[in-house]
């Protein structure tokens, strides 16, 4: 499993195979070079300071200095280049990650939190990083210089070397609890970061109300029982380290001393040099430094490797709607949308029972009925964004299961309960369905509705706020609408898009509608009267079913629940 | 030449990061003891082995070998140890340095009033309280181990002056050296880092608003736009990163070139005085010995250093966030609203603008005590804004605001807000349990009154259907509840606290007319005992209001019955035009 995650981190960018060989083989150099100094330095002192010869010493020196600024090059040469892969690395995992999870139904977004996903895009990517920086290269040289120190041990003398290695497989049992252990602490670090950064978002989101109500006190009790869970998870990957370190330590430490122990006694027999046992003692040191260093980056790689375990998991959650269908249904039939006994459920009680109406062409359709009755759930089978659990939900005589989502987003608009603006102008706002082609100030001229954004300061070029909170909700509910509007699709969706709105801005935004596309077969979902008079159909739902479909008359003298009501609204008057 | 470090930045994140250190005090002390432990046992391991040779092994004495191999093994267990314990403690500091700057963000943001957060993206705090923290930690995490080595530095070069001046002093020309550098770097670095810290937090801003978004993203097809726009902020780090990874490739291997032109230096001059007898042959190899030591304590502090702006960077970003002034804050001698007081309300020349838009200009209005009233005015009239103004969500300009007599100014926040209830356009729920969200920021709330409120905004019935009733998790912003049973959820929020006045800014709109209708009448009840605004645009509502007070131009332009109004006021009549013609 471990390997599956690191092979697969390597193979999902391709793009980086040949420039991270490159830039191996420049740090490799650069290993090379730093050899050659210890041996200038000890050539200088045995054949020129002992040897009283100035000018030997000055020419090992001046070759010396000759690597010195030759290192100098190939180091800052290794170094950018293999930071240049770190970099091109943790973009495209970036920049692919944030494609998959754009891609991603609905549901997925309703089971994941923002914040959450926000970390898989920041945090984790900040442990890649660290990785991709530290670790990749250092690794490879970590690794050469072992490989080299142990052939020069054997060489000096075989029996020493293999006892100084008897302690290493101690050290492989080690590091395999250690690994063992950092991946499970390091996975409840990212999983608790993401927790972190989904409370603070939530935290942020919702000063507003939270200020409102004073809530401050517990939302920071909360935010501070995730934060200290984080810290606890981070502390227990310390314990790991602060036990697995020493015992590297403590390896070294003890395959010296056997060394020296049993080397001693050698001397003592004569059949090992006081020389050899010195160059012994000398290339372990360049077979246990390069090591610890491969800890402290094994360290970075179990840390990065949750982190890539944590973006597999989004990357393995397949989009179903966007696969499933590949139909354009011809849009010149009669029937627009045609639901057939659907059922509908999010995964807890069935929301929609047997649900059978249709909707021609043009047609203008109100749906009503109490709050929770599945109005919205309705819109959203209509926009595709689920797939009814059971019966069918038909365009133009073809199943939306065949219906591919391009043709679903390019022919239906929907304005949701909840109008989300992006930051930015207003203008930037209204052509969000194709910012290239909506000629917005021709268009708004044309359906008479330029006049209303002389309100702003600076016109169609004010500036609306993150999610628009610098305009008022109706304002934004009037921009969502018109955005909507602009993009002139055959169906559009209102669900209670009119809500916040006072009577003239909804009716001049509804006869923008008319103006802007003749046959366009609309859907209001709302429940004040002046808008469901403008249908011509209304459709009547209750706990989950259809009880009526028809025009207002009819409705009126034979729906008991509609005139139910009707009697609301006609109260008082 | 070290202008940097006396720059305002510098110097507030390193009292910052001091402070870091002070809250944390033990663990950072014993971090940096077993740093400093540690290194002395480095020195001590080739002076070990030295003595183990020379005077065991050469010397052929058993008991010498046997004796310093233990006092080898000795050090280097205890070596061992040390490094375990410093990785610990100074782990310890840098985690709840950086919990505790998530801990600090937090508070200091809920303090900060509307007008900042309508500035500040979301993404852009998270990006201070995660990846610049984070940033900070790290150089809290090396910093121990770096002071260690300065430390050791400073020792090894005292010892090294004592053996030789001359060469002693080359030596300490290091230190300098590596300073300078070190500046020169800084004052390159701190500007490019920050660059990326901000391009960061560009990104994430762009991440959290697309995928808040989404629905919107998907609405329109638009997955492809989306992904385009991360992908730019994605770049832009991209950009900035690589001017930072350039500057650290020019500098970082000058800091390890340092020592290696040392021992050059050392070698060429004691080479130098050794043949001409000015040093001895002993002292000159027993001298560079020690300046191999050196190698590895100027790497760790060169290392440090290059960290250190970026870090510095981060910091002061964090500062930036915290040194943030909340505007609206407590009055420092509190009134107390009259126990006795009915929640009358009055407005006197209440001037207030959003930025450079002005929305009130010296608008007055006087509401009686418990009085249902409605608030009326096209769309962006400044009903909402007018709303924010009784609980102090925004500051007026001028002009003063009354509950009961007491100016709001006078009045400690958090009474103010127990005392007004406002019920948002747009109701937010937390991903919290249903209680939770209807008794927020009530602590002590029984199940019984949240059972009550919610009977009354007609919450009741459906939050029992739900699969664990009150204690089910409403999902993120409410999400898995339908829009009308979100608002009955904030409306029951709202009523718990049982105000003085309570404002519902269009807070049923979501609602069908005759859950709307049951809903105000088991609110006719409660509003009888509180002064209630309501705004709407819903003529039956409006009808039960004792009066209505109606709003254009920024300012109150009549105020009395609906029928009245209807009559008297043109602009009022034209509100309800719609509802006229289409009339049955
Ligand atoms: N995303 C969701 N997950 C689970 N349940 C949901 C979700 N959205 C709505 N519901 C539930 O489905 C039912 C119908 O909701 P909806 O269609 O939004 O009603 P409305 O008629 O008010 O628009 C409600 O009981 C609601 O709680
Ligand atoms: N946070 C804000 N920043 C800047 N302008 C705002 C902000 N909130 C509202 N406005 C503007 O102030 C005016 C009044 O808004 P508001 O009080 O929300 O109107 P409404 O009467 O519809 O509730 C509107 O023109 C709106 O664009
Ligand atoms: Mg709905
Ligand atoms: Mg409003």
């Amino acid at each position: 499993m471990r390997d599956n995650t690191f092979a697969r981190s390597f193979k999902l960018v391709p793009e980086v195979y040949r420039p991270f060989f490159f830039a191996s083989l420049i740090a490799l150099l650069g290993t090379g070079i730093r050899m050659i100094g210890p041996q200038l330095i000890s050539r200088g002192i045995d054949n020129g300071v002992m040897k009283f010869d100035y000018q030997y010493l000055l020419q090992q020196c001046l070759i010396y200095f000759f690597t010195l600024v030759a290192l100098y090059f190939v180091t800052s040469k290794a170094l950018l280049s293999i930071g240049l892969v770190g970099e091109s690395y943790v973009k495209r995992i970036r920049e692919k990650l944030f494609r998959h999870m754009s891609s991603l139904d609905i549901n997925y977004f309703e089971k994941n939190k923002t914040g959450v996903l926000v970390a898989r895009m920041t945090s984790d990517m900040q442990s890649l990083n660290e990785f991709a920086r530290e670790g990749a290269s250092s690794i490879l040289t970590s690794l050469l210089t072992i490989f080299g120190a142990t052939i020069a041990v054997f060489l000096v003398d075989v029996q020493l070397s293999l006892l100084s290695f008897l302690i290493l497989p101690l050290l492989g049992i080690a590091t395999r609890i250690f690994r063992n252990h950092a991946d499970k602490t390091y996975w409840s670090v990212r999983e608790w970061i993401g927790q972190v950064l989904s409370s603070l978002q939530e935290g942020i989101s919702g000063v507003r109300i939270i200020q409102a109500y004073s809530d401050e006190t517990k939302q920071l009790k909360r935010f501070k029982e995730v934060n200290n869970e984080h810290l606890k998870a981070n502390m227990q990957s310390a314990k790991n380290i602060a036990i697995y370190f020493p015992f590297l330590e403590i390896t070294r430490v003890t395959s010296i001393a056997v060394v020296i122990w049993f080397g001693a006694a050698r001397i003592k027999s004569g059949s090992l040099t006081v020389g050899e046992l010195v160059a012994l003692l000398f290339y372990l040191n360049y077979f246990f430094d390069p090591l610890i260093q491969l800890s402290f980056n094994y360290d970075i790689l179990r840390s990065a490797g949750s982190s890539m375990k944590k973006v597999f998991s989004i990357l393995d959650e397949e989009p179903m709607l966007s696969k499933t269908g590949d139909l354009s249904p011809e849009i010149d039939s009669g029937r627009v949308i045609e639901f057939k006994n659907v059922d509908f459920s999010y995964g807890r009680e069935t929301v929609l029972h047997d649900v059978s109406f249709s909707i021609n062409r043009g047609e203008k359709i109100a749906i009503v009925g109490e709050t929770g009755a599945g109005k919205s759930t309705i819109a959203k089978l209509i926009l595709r964004f689920y797939l009814p659990t059971k019966g069918d939900v038909q365009f133009y005589e073809e199943s939306s299961k065949d219906i591919s989502q391009k043709w679903a987003r390019k022919n239906i608009a929907y304005v949701p309960q909840e109008s989300f603006l992006f930051r930015g102008s207003i203008r930037e706002n209204l052509v969000y369905s194709n910012p290239d082609k909506i000629n917005l100030q021709s268009e708004l001229e044309n359906i008479g509705l330029i006049d209303w954004f002389e309100r702003y300061e600076n016109g169609l070029d004010q500036d609306v706020g993150e999610r628009g909170a610098n305009v008022s909700a109706g304002e934004r509910q009037f921009i969502a609408l018109l955005r909507a509007v602009l993009a002139k699709r055959q169906i559009i969706v209102f669900d209670e898009a009119t809500a916040n709105l006072d009577i003239e801005s909804e009716s001049s935004i509804l006869d923008a509608t008319d103006t802007l596309l003749a046959y366009q077969t609309s859907i209001v979902i709302a429940h004040r009267l002046e808008t469901i008079l403008n249908a011509e159909k209304i459709l009547v739902m209750s706990e989950g079913k259809l009880v009526g479909f028809d025009n207002h008359k009819n409705l009126l003298s034979n729906n008991k629940i509609y005139q139910q009501l009707f009697s609301a609204w006609n109260l008082v008057n | 030449m070290f202008k940097v470090f006396k720059t305002p930045e510098f110097k507030k994140a390193i009292s910052f990061f001091i402070e870091g250190i002070k809250e944390n005090k033990k663990s950072f002390f014993i971090s940096n003891a077993s740093a400093l432990l540690w290194c002395f046992l480095v020195i001590l391991q080739p002076y070990l082995i030295k003595r183990i040779i020379d005077d065991g092994i050469v010397a052929n004495n058993e008991r010498s070998v046997i004796v310093f191999i233990s006092f080898m093994v000795l050090a280097g267990y205890t070596r061992a140890m040390s490094i375990g314990i410093r990785r610990y403690f100074s782990m310890d500091v840098s985690y709840n340095v950086e919990a505790g700057i998530r801990n600090r963000i937090f508070t200091h943001m809920q303090k900060l009033a509307f007008n900042y957060h309508d500035q500040v993206p979301t993404g852009d705090l998270m990006a201070r309280a995660s990846s610049d923290a984070s940033q900070v930690r790290l150089a809290f995490a090396i910093a121990p181990l770096a002071s260690a080595n300065i430390f050791l530095l400073l020792i090894l070069s005292g010892t090294l002056l004592s053996l030789s001046l001359p060469l002693g002093s080359i030596v300490l020309l290091s230190i300098p050296m590596v300073l300078w550098l070190a500046s020169n770097f800084s004052s390159k670095a701190m500007g490019v880092s920050l660059k990326v810290k901000e391009a960061e937090a560009k990104m994430t801003t762009e991440v959290e608003e697309q995928l808040g978004g989404i629905r919107v993203v998907k609405a329109f097809g638009n997955e492809e736009h989306a992904s385009n726009k991360v992908e730019n902020a994605v770049q832009n780090i991209y950009d900035s990163s690589l001017d930072y990874l350039k500057l650290r490739t020019r500098f970082v291997p000058l800091f390890e070139l340092i020592p290696m032109v040392i021992t050059l230096a050392v070698l060429l001059l004691g080479g130098y005085l050794t043949i001409n007898e000015y040093l001895s042959l002993g002292e000159f190899i027993a001298f560079t010995q020690y300046v191999f030591l050196l190698i590895w304590p100027l790497r760790i502090t060169a290392w440090f250093l290059s960290e250190i702006p970026s870090s510095v960077a981060a910091g002061n970003r964090i500062l930036e966030l915290l040194n943030e002034i909340p505007t609206i804050t407590d009055d420092e001698t509190p009134n107390e609203l009259p126990v006795d007081g009915n929640g009358s309300l009055k407005f006197s020349d209440v001037s207030f603008k959003y930025g450079n838009e002005k929305i009130f200009d010296n608008l007055n209005l006087e509401i009686k005590g418990k009085k249902t009233v409605a608030i009326v005015g096209s769309t962006g009239s400044g009903k909402s804004t007018l709303a924010y103004l009784l609980p102090r969500l925004y500051e007026i300009e001028s002009g003063s605001i009354e509950i009961d007599g007491v100016n709001i100014t006078n009045l400690r926040l958090s009474d103010l807000r127990s005392n007004v209830s406002l019920a948002f356009e747009e109701s937010f729920l937390f991903s919290n349990t249903a209680r939770e969200n209807i008794s927020l920021g009530l602590e002590d709330a029984s199940q019984e009154e949240v059972e009550d409120a919610a009977l009354i905004a007609r919450a009741h019935e459906f939050i029992s259907q739900l699969p664990e009733s009150y204690e089910t998790k409403v999902g993120e912003r409410g999400y898995g509840l339908s829009g009308g049973q979100r608002q009955r959820v904030a409306l029951a929020r709202a009523i718990l606290r049982k105000p003085r006045v309570l404002i519902l800014d269009d807070a049923l709109s979501a609602v069908d007319a005759s859950t709307e209708e049951e809903i105000r009448n088991e609110l006719n009840q409660v509003m009888s005992n509180m002064t209630t605004l309501i705004i709407t645009n819903r003529v039956p509502t409006i009808e039960l209001c004792d009066e209505v007070v109606f709003l254009e131009n920024g300012k109150v332009k009549a105020q009395g019955k609906h029928h009245d109004l209807m009559e008297s006021v043109d602009t009022y009549k034209s509100l309800f035009l719609e509802n006229q013609t289409s009339e049955i």
